[in-house]
């Protein structure tokens, strides 16, 4: 039996599995860091998928509409998650960025920004590089890294993800600034190195 | 004047909001007199493209080992998708007796 044809540009959803279904895991887990949560996931975008395929225009691939569908269960679930935390967990200043700065506000010289070898434009093509960038995201306190991941990796629009992670702008301002100054120090430290400074 | 600590938060905030004209102002000024701000500013901005590239990126590369999903963990969800289509398929199947 076939099915109408308005199913006819998306394939089989048994097939989902094979060929989306490590993408979308390791999408989940790089976002929700448990195996457990994560496989959740990618089983209910699947079944949601299921339910929504006659949406499917065609216009994207399949794999980029399921990640979307997978992205609004992510949101859901960081939503959730967030309104079952203690309110005071954000406060807490171990997160801070202070100790990069001397007590005049000038960089100590063992954070001091390096100047970079590589070509950040030439990354794009290094697996490497990408898996640095997930052991160092990994290594961001987890809102930091949730609140990093909404905003510079899917692009949302900083009313929403405070909307997401229950805070202020100001606050979300701070998570960021936070998140980028941590994690371009873990760049710097394990990718883009100090060659050459060591000579004198 | 400006310090590099707080040359570095606006230097996140500028790719979150607009900055007031005298943050910038106070910002460029401080940037002209400091290299590791100039850098900063510089890095944090090319970091920021690359990033958002990334789901381009790891799309072309096969994801490592401990991030693929269990054949065990696979059977099931087949099993679950395949339940889940003949509900549907059986659902579809009394609605389009009105076409
Ligand atoms: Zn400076």
């Amino acid at each position: 039996m076939t099915g109408p044809t308005t199913k006819s540009n998306i394939s089989d959803p048994e097939t989902w599995i094979d060929q989306h279904g490590d993408y979308l895991f390791r999408f989940a887990m790089s976002r929700l860091r448990n195996e457990e949560t994560a496989q959740d996931i990618v089983q209910e975008t699947l079944l949601a998928a299921i339910r929504a395929r006659d949406n499917f225009s065609g216009k994207s691939t399949e794999r980029t509409w399921l990640t979307g569908i997978m992205k609004h269960k992510i949101v859901d679930y960081i939503r959730k998650a967030q309104r079952e935390r203690p309110a005071s967990e954000f406060e807490s200043d171990e997160q801070d960025v202070d100790f990069l700065f001397d007590q005049r506000g000038h960089w100590k010289d063992e954070f001091a920004p390096a100047e970079w070898n590589a070509n950040p434009a030439e990354l794009m093509e290094r697996k490497q590089f990408w898996e640095q960038l997930d052991r160092c995201l990994g290594k961001l306190p987890e809102r930091l890294s949730q609140a990093f991941s909404l905003r510079m990796i899917d692009g949302m629009k900083t009313e929403e993800i405070c909307k997401v992670l229950d805070v202020t702008p100001t606050n979300l301002w701070v998570m960021l600034h936070r998140s980028r100054a941590r994690l371009r120090g873990c760049l710097e430290q394990n990718w883009f190195g100090h060659e050459g400074d060591e000579g004198q | 004047m400006m310090n590099c600590k707080q040359a570095a938060e606006l230097v996140s905030q500028a790719l979150d909001r607009k900055l007031s004209l005298f943050q910038r102002i106070a910002l460029w000024f401080h940037s002209r007199q400091c290299l590791l701000c100039r850098r900063y500013e510089n890095q944090t901005n090319q970091l920021a493209m690359l990033v958002a590239r990334y789901m381009e990126a790891v799309q072309s590369f096969d994801p490592p080992s401990e991030q693929r999903l269990s054949p065990e963990f696979k059977e099931q969800l087949r099993a679950q998708l395949q339940a889940a289509l003949r509900e549907e398929d059986a659902k579809t199947g009394d609605a389009q007796s009105t076409d």
